[in-house]
């Protein structure tokens, strides 16, 4: 496995009315071309420890290394965060201009990557104009849009109703698995057992607070998965053990 | 006879400065609000400043400002800018408040999406803050925009003890006019000032006001829609120029930094060769603080009363605009143009009122303290607080036949209060600084002293007295600050815990 950034030994915490708490233990976790989904019990850490990676938050202890060059990371927020003043064109475009990019270019690119989540005919709306799910997958073009290598995930369908967020699921896997955009891993925190066996190659499970490493789950199943099936059911379990344990 | 080429070019001067300083304090606005609201040390250091600064008689300062400004600068633009000055302090403390409080309630998410995706300062500033705090701009506008006005005249002429400085101005003019008894170019004068006011509300203020916060007033498109497009266009060059500037430098570069230090080392210095005053009496101090609690309790009264009255006359106007939707256009035209009528013009032209009885300036007085402080609570009540009334209410008010009196009593007024009181604590700070121009007036040779802080500021102004002015105000904005920090901080978290909110 080549891999394509690797925690060392992050460790966090976090000060409340005077009092250390410690949030991340120590987490250390090489990551190659995969899908990692993040598990664990909720204020556990697990978004602490994205947002680490994605550079919004210092570690007190520890290394978040990215290999072969520049981290280029693109972060689908837990709400679509677009600015209501711009156009879902200038919304995606924007990262690209403040980033040194024309904006005739910074739109072209960005148009190639709305249509990719099918939204080319949207492009002169405005946020308040769409759906839920529209919205959600403008956040998604706009982190596809700068060509990450990395792309981090919070929790991105837990906002939409079930049917939308279980289309957006199929359409960000097969995003993934046509290899059309750049993006050579992907990690993402839920709360879903369900949503983090049918979508990721690889699951890390989180103790609670401080956060260690309870277990490690391959999901050797092939896609497209199907939830009935007796080994999906099994590992389900397997998780479902890691995170009571 | 009415020289009408000079009159327009005294409006003209007028209008200028006044654009002058409005372009300032935008400017000064989007700068220290979003510094404020991205900062944790500048918020700490400035906030308390600020709120202190908007509260006090700015006015009182006015003459120290202008000996400073004559010292630093050649006289004639001394004046200009001390006139300019003036203006700006009357505008710019809620457009800064405005920004301020926008940014601030903007999800955090938003500037966590600006740090992933690397967005520098000016990205953020103008794609995210700028906009963000645009409606808050907007509407404040209507109140500064009023308040310049209103503070525009008592620029123009300036006396500080035997010099006095005449500004090219409209003021000027219809002072002037008075003086010389040409009542055929007062009233012109009047009546220009009047076309002016309501000209820049009716091109421009109102337009943006319909078309950023969808508030039906009486307005032409025309000129606003031409003016916007070349705003906008400059903006966005601006915009387009830092970002890339931004991008290419990475790193705030040394000569930037080097050239803000000198900066704010050029202004010290200024400030520094300005300040030096005739040495301070110190020993003049107590003698002072007894005039000034002598003639606090006065104008206390005045200012007390006042604000009741603009409270309810405030409600009134509220009420008449919410319930006849034909009236809110007018009621709100009527606010903007009363509201903008300079306070020195209201004594000569009312003087026949002011002369004719021994109630007469009191009345006047009155007039104009209302005119420095109704116009806050007005502005906030019908700009937010009618926005603050909930549906759920009024349809539940005429499910149940809650009308007239009681549907005011028990739902429009309770609605109402959290805005009600944010104006009447800008009201109460506008009426002090009002004071300075109620209670002591000299108009067509004659001199009328209502007694007060305000007159008694006044005095000493004429006197030549620039630090006993500076003095007197300092002592009054103690005051101020600290029944602000008591009394009126007590009602807004009585008020915040009973009305605001929302179930």
């Amino acid at each position: 496995m080549t891999p394509v950034l690797s925690l060392v030994e992050v460790t966090k915490s976090f000060r409340q009315n005077g009092r250390v708490l410690p949030v991340l233990n120590g987490i250390t976790l090489d990551v190659g071309e995969e899908f990692v989904a993040i598990l664990g019990p909720s204020g556990c850490g697990k978004t602490t420890l994205l947002r680490i990676i994605a550079g919004l938050e210092k570690p007190d202890g520890g290394r978040v290394v990215f290999h072969g060059g520049e981290a280029r990371v693109g972060f689908i927020f837990q709400f679509p965060t677009l600015l209501p003043w711009l156009t879902v064109l200038d919304n995606v475009a924007l990262p690209l201009r403040a980033n040194g990019m024309s904006w005739s270019e910074a739109r072209e690119r960005a148009r190639k990557y709305l249509s990719l989540v099918g939204l080319q005919a949207f492009e002169d709306f405005y946020p308040r104009e769409l759906s839920g799910g529209m919205k959600q997958r403008v956040n998604i073009a706009r982190a596809l849009a700068v060509e990450p290598t990395v792309l981090l995930m919070d929790e991105p369908f837990s906002n939409l109703d079930p049917l939308t967020a279980e289309s957006l699921r199929s359409e960000i896997l097969d995003l993934w698995t046509l290899g059309v955009t750049t993006v050579r891993a992907i990690i993402m925190v839920t709360h879903s057992v369900d949503e983090a066996i049918f979508m990721a190659d690889r699951l890390v499970i989180l103790t609670p607070r401080p956060a260690k490493i309870a277990g490690i789950v391959e999901v050797n199943i092939p896609r497209p998965r199907d939830r009935r099936s007796p080994e999906f059911q099994k590992l389900e379990d397997k998780v479902y053990e890691l995170i009571s344990a | 006879m009415v020289d009408a080429a000079y009159l327009m070019l005294c409006a003209g001067a007028s209008l200028a400065r006044m654009l002058a300083a409005y372009f300032l304090s935008v400017v000064a606005a989007l700068i220290l609000g979003t510094a404020m609201a991205r900062s944790r040390a500048v918020e700490r250091a400035l906030l308390p400043i600020l709120d202190i600064l908007q509260s006090i008689p700015i006015l009182g300062f006015f003459p120290a400002a202008l000996a400073f400004f004559v010292r630093v600068l050649p006289p004639g633009a001394g004046a200009e800018a001390a006139a300019v000055f003036l203006i700006f302090t009357s505008q710019v403390w809620n457009l800064i408040f405005g920004v301020y409080t926008s940014i601030k309630s903007l999800e955090s998410q938003l500037f966590e999406m600006a740090k992933v995706y690397k967005l520098g300062r000016a990205a953020t500033f103008f794609y995210i803050c700028a906009p963000a705090s645009r409606n808050s701009l907007v509407a404040n506008t209507l109140i500064s925009w009023a308040g310049g006005w209103f503070f525009l005249t008592s620029s123009e002429i300036i006396a500080l003890g035997a010099a006095e400085y005449r500004l090219t101005g409209i003021g000027t003019f219809i002072m002037e006019s008075f003086e010389k008894g040409d009542v055929e170019s007062f009233y012109a004068g009047v009546a220009a000032l009047l076309a002016v006011i309501l000209a820049t509300y009716v091109l421009l203020l109102n337009p943006a006001s319909e078309e950023v916060l969808g508030r039906r007033l009486l307005s032409v498109h025309a000129t606003y829609a031409a003016l916007h497009g070349l705003a906008s266009a400059a903006w966005s060059a601006l915009a387009n120029a830092l970002v890339s500037a931004e991008r290419r430098l990475r790193a705030p570069p040394l000569a930037a930094k080097i050239a803000a230090a000198a900066a704010v080392a050029a202004l010290a210095l200024a400030a520094l060769r300005g300040a030096r005053w005739q040495p301070f009496d110190a020993s003049g101090l107590l003698p002072l603080f007894v005039e000034v609690a002598e003639q606090l309790p006065v104008s206390l009264a005045r200012v007390a009363f006042i604000v009741a009255l603009s409270a309810a006359l405030s409600l009134a106007a509220a009420y008449l605009s919410y319930t006849r939707a034909g009236a809110a256009a007018l009621v709100a035209l009527a606010g903007e143009v009363l509201a903008s009528v300079p306070a020195v013009v209201w004594w000569p032209l009312l003087s026949a009122l002011a002369l004719g009885s021994p109630l007469g300036p009191h009345l006047v007085a009155a007039i104009v303290l209302l005119q420095g402080s109704l116009w806050y609570l007005y502005f906030n009540l019908i700009v937010y607080g009618l926005a603050s009334l909930r549906r759920e209410l009024d349809e539940m008010a005429s499910v149940y036949r809650i009308r007239g009196w009681w549907y005011v009593r028990a739902v429009f007024a309770p609605s109402l209060l959290p805005s009600l009181t944010a104006g009447a604590l800008s009201a109460w700070g506008g009426a002090w600084n009002a004071t300075i121009a109620a209670e002591y007036a000299t108009f067509g040779g004659r001199v009328i002293d209502l007694g007060g802080v305000g007159a008694l500021m006044n005095k000493k102004a004429a006197a030549g007295d620039a630090a006993g002015v500076a003095a007197t105000a300092l002592l009054l904005s103690l005051v101020i600050v600290a029944v602000n920090k008591t009394l009126w901080r007590k009602l807004f978290q009585l008020v915040e815990s009973r009305y605001g909110g929302g179930e």
